[in-house]
């Protein structure tokens, strides 16, 4: 149940490439069912991905701290979407936003340590797709550059804490 | 010994960040620091004497390296590539808009 708040941006970000007639609907209709899934689920459940326990698999943790991100991440989305200069949605950035709520909600939502690293890039990458203009691309390629050397900085990091505590998982390396 | 090369395959991305004027130079100094780090996952795991972590018939008493920087490294690699066309695309609308990859030929832009 946990997983369908990734699950259902990710398929929202297929569909939008398939059927360019129903993007602005998608794009309101995602949060929606998003904020009424939240509604429904009550805080600190644990999901296993795949039936792995926590040293082998990969955990996706609902607590309250990141209860009330994800709240905060679908409304402002929602808001954002409501109140949007049109010529936004003219340059064909739904795919992007959708993959940028996918990779936030999955931010918050993870118990994992490698998990989180994957997820940061692909909120970097999102983001430095929305930060291309067609006036300014060499802002977006300097961000480029200073986001992807800190996200490898973050990887070195994230192997230190491997080898010092023998875990990756969240709750273990705590 | 595996740590130095990393280490110095690190300084050297970042000495070729910091001091290059050509863009796509700053393509390749990205590369290199992010091999230096996937060697550096490479040797941690990395144990003298035992096998690849493959289970077969075999292999009765687990001989193993340490499987999870492997697993770690593809996944980084696969990232890396990504990061890397994205950038060229960038490089390529650089040179389309401004005509020159060197920064400091370059006119009219916001620095």
């Amino acid at each position: 149940m946990i997983s369908l708040l990734i699950a259902i941006p990710l398929l929202g970000a297929f569909i939008s490439i398939i059927w360019k007639k129903a993007v602005g609907i998608l794009l309101i209709i995602t949060p929606v069912i998003n904020l009424s899934i939240l509604a429904i689920l009550r805080p600190t459940l644990v999901e296993h991905l795949g039936g792995w326990k926590a040293p082998f698999g990969i955990p996706l943790v609902l607590d309250n701290a990141s209860y009330i991100t994800l709240f905060i991440i679908n409304s402002i989305f929602l808001i954002l979407i409501l109140s949007l200069n049109r010529d936004l949605l003219d340059r064909n950035y739904e795919t992007v936003l959708l993959i940028l709520l996918t990779s936030t909600s999955g931010l918050a939502l993870t118990g994992d340590l490698f998990n989180s690293f994957v997820f940061l890039e692909i909120t970097a990458v999102s983001s430095y797709i929305l930060a291309y203009h067609n006036k300014n691309p060499y802002g977006a390629y300097k961000y480029l550059i200073i986001g992807s050397v800190a996200g490898t900085f973050y990887l070195l990091s994230t192997i230190l804490t491997y080898v010092n505590t023998g875990s990756l998982n969240m709750a273990h390396v705590s | 010994m595996v740590y130095y090369i990393s280490i110095a395959l690190i300084g050297v991305g970042i000495y070729g960040l910091i001091s290059q004027k050509n863009l796509f130079k700053h393509l390749v100094s990205l590369s290199i620091i992010d091999t230096g780090v996937n060697i550096f996952l490479i040797s941690i795991g990395y144990v003298e004497g035992k096998e690849a972590p493959i289970y077969s018939m075999f292999t009765l008493t687990a001989n193993f390296v340490d499987p999870l920087p492997q697993a770690l490294v593809l996944t980084a690699i696969v990232i890396g590539i990504g990061i890397l066309a994205l950038g060229a695309v960038l490089v390529v609308r650089v040179k389309e808009k401004y005509g020159t990859l060197n920064v400091e030929e370059m006119k009219d832009v916001r620095r």
